[in-house]
């Protein structure tokens, strides 16, 4: 029962933070750091840090509740972003294998890329149906290339630190040691 | 393959959620997460507020902190008296008019960032229905209703990228058009003929031509008018009658008729 507990707290607390910071992060960055997309963010460096899947149920999580103050159509945004986060943990464990900065750039980068794609090619489809503007305005997609581009920076910002406090993140130790903690 | 089998299983929990979403079998759930959200997110954007109005007139780091407290009461203060003197303004609108309202305070934006929009805590068992206008102060529009759920409404602002909304100038030839958004934090009126002359300052107001949208609530004023010879309509660019970023409570317009 205290085990059960335990997995329970484990999974409600980290969710309730990335809720947290992403309601920070919206109301209190300015502009443009406000298009941080803190959720895709936490799972992806969840997921970077251990190979195990049960962080991308914290993310559908946070995504259920992103999406009951969301404008649009309920599954749009946690349909595209789990499909992207499934894509980039794959391309993680098989092919951005070696957790350089510049890895971890790239897979940020380019699973916010897929994201956003998937994401207006629903919406689209949506949009067709409800008789609404296919795709989006030039300020909408200054926000998205804000979005790609501020989400990477802020990842590798994070794992520069992270990896100087801890040896389990330097690329360097775990080159050296051969030590096999992804996969 | 254990991986594999994970993939299924998470597509297979998102669909679950998504179709159990649109059965309403998670209403109740929903409202309890809502609950919960709720009160953190509305002191979250009341403190975003607050900030923003003290961020002019902050003082210099040297400033003792019996100042700064000063300052964080002032900012309530302020904050306090402009929700009042935004409900006066809303009341006397109502007594004015024979609109129905639904006063709603806001509790946040919304959370992705490819939108421009509020959420009001007012919802469907208030009355409240999609495209119903959204005003604050005297009849000052912000936007139409783009979502609505029990206890909670989602209003698309003037300025997000698909608002919509059929207006007129009040010119000498009332000129009609669609003020759009898309552009920032400004707003366009598109589909004004050519012919007519709209000078800067002219006010906008909607043109009652929308259903549940009635005629006359002030949109905001010509900043720039563009007349191009080779389109085949003018447009103007507007200035929104209130900042869009800062407001703390509406009034959903939900009957345009005789109470």
């Amino acid at each position: 029962m205290l085990k059960w507990l335990w997995q329970l707290f484990k999974f409600i607390v980290p969710t309730i933070f990335v809720i947290a910071l992403h309601l920070f992060f919206i109301n209190f960055l300015p502009y443009p750091f406000n298009n941080i997309n803190t959720i895709y963010f936490a799972v992806l460096w969840l997921i970077m840090i251990s190979s195990g899947i049960n962080f991308f149920l914290l993310g559908l999580a946070a995504l259920f509740v992103s999406e009951l103050f969301s404008g649009l159509p309920f599954g749009i945004t946690s349909a595209s972003m789990l499909i992207s986060l499934v894509i980039a943990h794959w391309f993680l464990l098989n092919i951005f294998t070696n957790r350089s900065l510049y890895m971890v750039f790239l897979s940020a980068f380019f699973g916010l890329v897929i994201y956003r794609i998937i994401f207006f090619i629903i919406l689209a489809v949506y949009n067709l149906f409800a008789g609404a503007a296919l795709w989006p305005g030039t300020e909408t997609l200054a926000d998205i290339a804000w979005e790609i581009t501020l989400t990477p920076c802020a990842l590798l910002i994070f794992y520069l630190v992270a990896s100087k406090l801890t040896k389990r993140l330097d690329p360097n130790y775990i080159a050296l040691s051969k030590g096999k903690i992804y996969g | 393959m254990r991986t594999k089998k994970g993939y299924i299983l998470l597509v297979f929990i998102l669909f679950v959620i998504i179709v159990f979403h649109y059965a309403g079998w998670l209403n109740w759930f929903e409202s309890g997460v809502r609950s919960l959200v709720i009160p953190v997110s509305k002191r979250a954007n009341e403190m975003r507020i607050s900030l923003e109005n003290t961020a002019g007139s902050s003082t210099p780091y040297e400033c003792s902190a019996q100042l700064e407290n000063n300052a964080v009461d002032q900012a309530k203060m302020k904050l306090l008296a402009d929700e009042n003197a935004e409900l006066r303004k809303q009341l006397n609108f109502l007594h004015r008019t024979n609109y129905s309202l639904v006063a709603a305070t806001v509790v946040g934006r919304n959370t992705d960032s490819i939108e421009k929009m509020i959420v009001i805590d007012a919802g469907e068992a208030a009355g409240i229905k999609v495209g119903q206008p959204a005003i604050v102060g005297d009849g000052i529009l912000i936007g139409k209703v783009a979502k609505v759920d029990k206890d909670i409404s989602i209003v698309r602002l003037l300025y997000d990228n698909q608002s919509k909304i059929a207006a007129t100038i009040l010119n000498k030839d009332g000129s009609l058009g669609v003020v759009e958004g898309g552009y920032g934090l400004s707003v366009r009126m598109n589909f004004i003929p050519r012919d007519e002359v709209i000078m800067v300052g002219d006010q906008i107001v909607t043109s009652g031509l929308e259903e549940g949208v009635p005629r006359g609530l002030l949109i905001g004023e010509v900043a720039v008018a563009e007349n191009e010879a080779y389109q085949p309509f003018q447009q103007a660019v507007l200035t929104t009658a209130t900042d869009l970023s800062k407001i703390t409570n509406v009034s959903v317009v939900i009957s345009a008729a005789n109470k």
